[in-house]
């Protein structure tokens, strides 16, 4: 079904090959996983499939890539796309029209279905996916594993012989996932090649019949399903890859329910939140009486679905909302929200929207005055981030994951006490993952209070103090 | 229920019709806000100015968008009040600024207003195939499309890099635009374009892998087509709001 021979790859945006002499063979109806380290490549080969590279994302393909019978060189993106459908990483950016019934009939009207077999189509594709729920709503009314599952709906319902999935779970919470891998286990059944480029590996070990581990853009190993499943987490751990088990939390760290906690108020409490209440509207609040107490070198977890409340919690802390009631303290002082700002940082989820300036290291010294010392832990930081040979590349041209860390990083350089952060290990790798743990340590052990929301389970066992279900 | 009359539902689901300014037609609508808000743009009395708000507000109720409908209202009061205002003492300068600036606040957002409820219940499916319908380039009619699609996420973008700008310390404040104007609106739009970026990169991506190009035609699921009600409402409207400059 998908065949590569002797394939190497190089953007034009980048001298190095990012694939280098590739040999791979996807049978009809094979369930593959593709891992490895950020820019190690999977991607591209994700991209080889249906087209976008090199017919997009432009650049130097040598060797031959078959797809259902095609040479890639011989067709273009919309051509391919009969035979291949496409997930892409954020659940949001991959609507084109506003209706949910609109964007599952998009590809059958481009493929020109006529209008019974679209209709026919939508029906069978919401009904594999569980969506039928959904249909008809406005896109900007559904929740991240809600827009992900419309997308996948989306991609199969033409019948595409062969799926492609660029990091599905990235925004994705436990629910979600688990639905996720459901959705494509009815897939599988129904006959569809699919191969998923992923980091969080774990929710789909039962499904996969061939993983391939690409390491600096060759194929380092591939494994057949069976012989993944032995494999443990050090010694994936140890190759860069997540872990394959993550059976809930390690022993010692204890999960509370936010709406339970019994509220010690200390004076050495560096922030504490005393019945606080939130609502976006007159409607049922969507926090209602948060008692919170964060310590110095404390780093607090918050866990729970999408649309709990986690980044909203988070703003309120950081003065971007106020509470409809209740007081928030930090250092014994009660503060309002105009001076929280000041007193607080918060890292949001998505980069794009925090980086200003035309070179890293602008970015970093944006507003903090540039004496020796602040140049030292500047430097520092960016060695601890991976980012040190980047110092004079325009923010917008670093990986997803690289401005990740540098927005990340930013916040080492702030002089707060308190910092937020969102979702900072979405779409990460292990060893990136690693880095930021080693941030966090050096944070806490710096007296500063941290709160993490997070959906990842490997990384609050990695580094959080406490963790709280919202 | 048995599969097949889930199956049934689902189909019913999937075939649904909206209400009638829904379904309305998108050539007609595009026709509606051009012609309603540029003869208010130009109305040559207050009256006419007043008679096109009418219609402009009938249309919003009639489509079932009851709340803004009143905000509309509420703006063209405001604005109209404001152009009757004659502070007592006040110079002529004044008086003649008050003058100038309400009716024009309210000509102006004529075009918003009129865009904002063609966007309100409008499926960009049925715009597409009816902007298809009329020979319009392929090129065009996608470019639209994106910018309807982007639209509603714009605000939020902004919270985003307004919140990121304010912990940063570089907030949009009085302070800072005195100070710092070229900066503060560098560290506003810069975000914004990259936003803009990757968005319509990731828009594109998302399009062309499922299908969409410049040469094959597209086989609409859902009907487009001008019924004779439609046309003769807006016949009507054309009718009301053209007459309307000749009212003394």
């Amino acid at each position: 079904m998908i065949e590569l021979q002797n394939v190497s790859f190089s953007y034009d945006s980048s001298d190095e090959m990012i694939l280098n002499n590739v040999n791979l063979s996807i049978k009809e109806g094979e369930f593959v996983l593709l891992v490895g380290n950020s820019g190690c490549g999977k991607t591209t080969i994700t991209r080889f499939l249906n087209v976008l590279a090199p017919d997009f994302f432009e650049g130097e393909l040598k060797g031959t890539v078959i797809v259902d019978g095609k040479n890639t060189n011989d067709v273009t993106i919309q051509e391919m796309s009969r035979s291949v459908g496409s997930v892409f990483q954020d659940p949001r950016s991959q609507f084109f029209t506003l209706d949910t019934t609109a964007e599952l009939a998009f590809s059958c009207e481009n493929v020109g279905l006529n209008r019974q077999d679209t209709i026919k189509r939508v029906v069978e594709s919401a009904e594999l996916i569980n969506v039928t729920h959904l249909l008809g709503k406005s896109v900007f009314e559904l929740s991240s594993g809600e827009k992900q599952a419309i997308a996948l709906a989306s991609a199969c319902a033409h019948k595409p012989k062969i799926l492609v999935l660029d990091e599905p779970s990235a925004n994705l919470d436990q629910d979600a996932m688990v639905r996720l891998k459901h959705n494509l286990e009815s897939l599988k059944t129904r006959g569809h090649t699919i191969v998923v480029s992923e980091h969080r590996i774990h929710y789909l070990k039962d499904l996969c019949d061939k993983v391939v581990h690409i390491s600096n853009g060759v194929i380092e190993s591939i494994l057949t399903g069976d012989e993944f499943q032995k494999k443990s987490n050090e010694e994936l751990n140890s190759s860069g890859l997540r872990s394959l088990s993550v059976d809930g939390l390690k022993k010692g760290l204890t999960q509370k329910t936010i709406s339970a906690v019994h509220l010690e108020k200390d004076k050495k409490n560096l922030l504490v939140l005393e019945q606080v209440d939130f609502s976006y509207n007159r409607a049922e609040p969507l926090l209602k009486n948060i008692n919170l107490s964060v310590n110095q070198g404390e780093i607090i977890g918050l866990i729970g679905n999408n649309g709990t409340g986690k980044t909203t919690l988070m703003e309120l802390i950081c003065g971007l909302k106020k509470q409809k009631s209740g007081n928030i303290y930090i250092g014994g002082k009660k503060v309002k929200a105009k001076s929280r700002i000041e007193q607080t940082y918060y890292v949001m989820q998505d980069s794009d929207y925090q980086l200003f300036t035309e070179s890293v290291e602008k970015e970093i010294f944006l507003d903090n005055k540039k004496t020796e010392s602040s140049v030292e832990t500047g430097v520092e930081i960016l060695k601890l981030m991976g980012l040190s040979d980047f110092l004079e590349r325009h923010p917008a041209s670093l990986s997803g994951g690289q401005k990740q860390r540098l927005s990340i990083a930013i916040s080492f350089m702030k002089d707060v006490e308190i910092i937020c952060f969102d979702e900072p290990t979405s779409g990460l790798d292990y060893n990136s993952m690693q880095r930021i743990v080693k941030l966090f340590k050096r944070l806490s052990s710096m007296g500063k209070g941290i709160i993490v929301a997070t959906h990842d389970l490997e990384f609050i066992t990695a580094c959080c103090t406490a963790v709280y279900n919202m | 229920m048995t599969t097949n009359a889930i199956k049934r539902d689902t189909t019913k689901i999937v075939t649904e019709t909206g209400s009638f300014f829904e379904e309305f037609d998108p050539r007609l609508k595009l026709l509606l806000v051009v012609c309603v808000s540029t003869l208010t743009f130009i109305a040559p009395t207050s009256k006419a100015l007043l008679i096109n708000y009418s219609i402009i507000v009938l249309l919003y109720m009639l489509s079932g968008l009851y709340r803004s409908g009143v905000k509309v209202i509420i703006f063209v009061s405001v604005f109209y009040t404001i152009s009757l205002w004659e502070p007592s003492g006040a110079s002529e300068w004044i008086k003649f600024a008050l003058n100038l600036i309400g009716p024009l606040a309210i000509r102006i957002m004529s075009y918003f207003i009129m865009g904002t409820w063609m966007a309100g219940k409008m499926r960009i499916g049925d715009f597409v195939s009816s902007l298809e319908q009329m020979h319009i380039p392929k090129g065009i009619i996608i470019t639209v499309a994106v910018v309807f699609r982007y639209l509603p996420t714009a605000r939020d973008e902004l919270y985003y890099i307004s919140s990121t700008m304010k912990l940063r310390g570089i907030g949009i404040s009085f302070k800072n635009i005195i100070l710092h104007p070229i900066r503060t609106l560098e560290y506003s739009i810069i975000p914004l374009i990259l936003r803009c970026l990757t968005i319509a990169d990731e828009l594109s991506v998302s399009a062309m892998t499922r299908g969409l190009d410049l040469e094959t035609k597209r086989i609409p699921y859902r009907e487009v087509k001008i019924t004779i009600q439609e046309a003769v409402i807006t016949i009507v409207i054309l009718t009301i709001v053209v007459s309307s400059r000749f009212i003394t």
